[in-house]
């Protein structure tokens, strides 16, 4: 049943975004110095951690990073970066990015790339509540040849469940 | 304090919504890209209180094409409070002689200072996203395919 401008008579939306925290270790490029070195295997470099109070256990933590980085070719080849976001010490997100050379290298070549993940906790706490949950942003190189000098961000928003 | 049966943490005031306002600017148009700065999209947001936060989030998809060279293509992406530059990222387009590379870069940002260069409150805070190349190879050429930036007022946690 709708009202004459559209809205479902008898339903009242409420805000359901009850929480946001962010970090932001830096908002610029170039603004890391020296530039953060990122580590092969078995090493990881945390970029940034954040902590959010999570009150309900229906609670949905949404969170999203955001990080530049750099790779310094001396050569044709490909660099892959694996990030991955942490609750606590347990990874529950991953992704990679491949970034290729140019097709010719004649001195050291810098391509900088961005990098953006998303990430829906529905498992964030469990009991007793409330609870600090802190959630960590890391990565990963397949060479020591990546860096970041910024911007990294990192924002966790903290949903109530939908309305019936 | 301990959760009450349901797992919801008694004692607790019912939480209510803290995203207060969200802005939105979008296009479809095809901006060419060059070392002169251009601005890709614009937001107006209405701040209330000294406490808000403005969530900032921005797409840009982008084309770049090779001249005789194979080369790369270096764009500089800002986010402008007013005249303040508050956030920067870099993504490099890398192409072949004569072929042409298309991706996207995602911007956030957090701008916790919202009033820094208003007189006071309410203030109408124009937040802009701002793309330059750095250099361009000599034939190449960069464009942006479409652009979206995001406003979202969340009030103090």
């Amino acid at each position: 049943m709708q009202d004459a401008n559209g809205k479902s008579a008898g339903f009242i939306d409420m805000g359901v975004l009850a929480d946001f925290q962010v970090t932001e270790p830096a908002p610029f490029v170039n603004s890391i110095t020296p530039p953060v070195a990122i580590p092969v295997a078995p090493n990881f470099a945390n970029l940034a951690s954040i902590t959010i109070t999570v009150d309900d256990q229906t609670d949905r933590v949404w969170l999203n990073g955001t990080v530049g980085f750099f790779v310094t070719f001396a050569a044709v080849g490909v660099a892959t970066v694996t990030f991955q976001l942490l609750r606590g010490g347990t990874v529950i997100y991953q992704t990679t990015k491949s970034v290729s050379s140019p097709t010719a290298v004649v001195a050291p070549v810098t391509v900088f790339e961005t990098v953006h993940l998303e990430h829906i906790d529905t498992t964030p706490a469990t009991l007793p509540l409330p609870a600090s949950v802190t959630y960590t942003l890391r990565a990963q190189a397949s060479a020591a040849i990546v860096f970041t000098s910024g911007p990294i961000t990192l924002t966790a928003a903290e949903l109530e469940q939908n309305p019936a | 304090m301990t959760g009450k049966g349901n797992g919801a943490s008694s004692g607790f005031a019912s939480e209510t919504g803290i995203l207060t306002e969200f802005r939105a600017g979008q296009s479809f148009a095809n901006l060419i890209l060059s070392t002169t700065p251009v601005i890709l999209e614009s937001v107006r947001v209405r701040v209330h209180d000294s406490g808000d936060r403005i969530w900032l989030n921005g797409i840009v998809n982008l084309a770049a094409v090779a001249g005789g060279a194979p080369g790369t293509i270096t764009v500089l992406f800002e986010i402008l409070r007013g005249d303040t530059v508050i956030y920067s990222i870099q993504q490099t387009a890398s192409f072949p002689a004569l072929g042409g590379a298309f991706l996207n870069v995602q911007l956030q940002h957090v701008d916790s200072t919202p009033l820094a260069d208003s007189g006071g409150i309410p203030a109408s805070v124009l937040y802009q996203l701002r793309a330059t190349a750095l250099a361009i190879p000599a034939g190449a050429a960069a464009a942006t395919v479409s652009q979206i930036f995001t406003a979202a007022e969340i009030e103090a946690s």
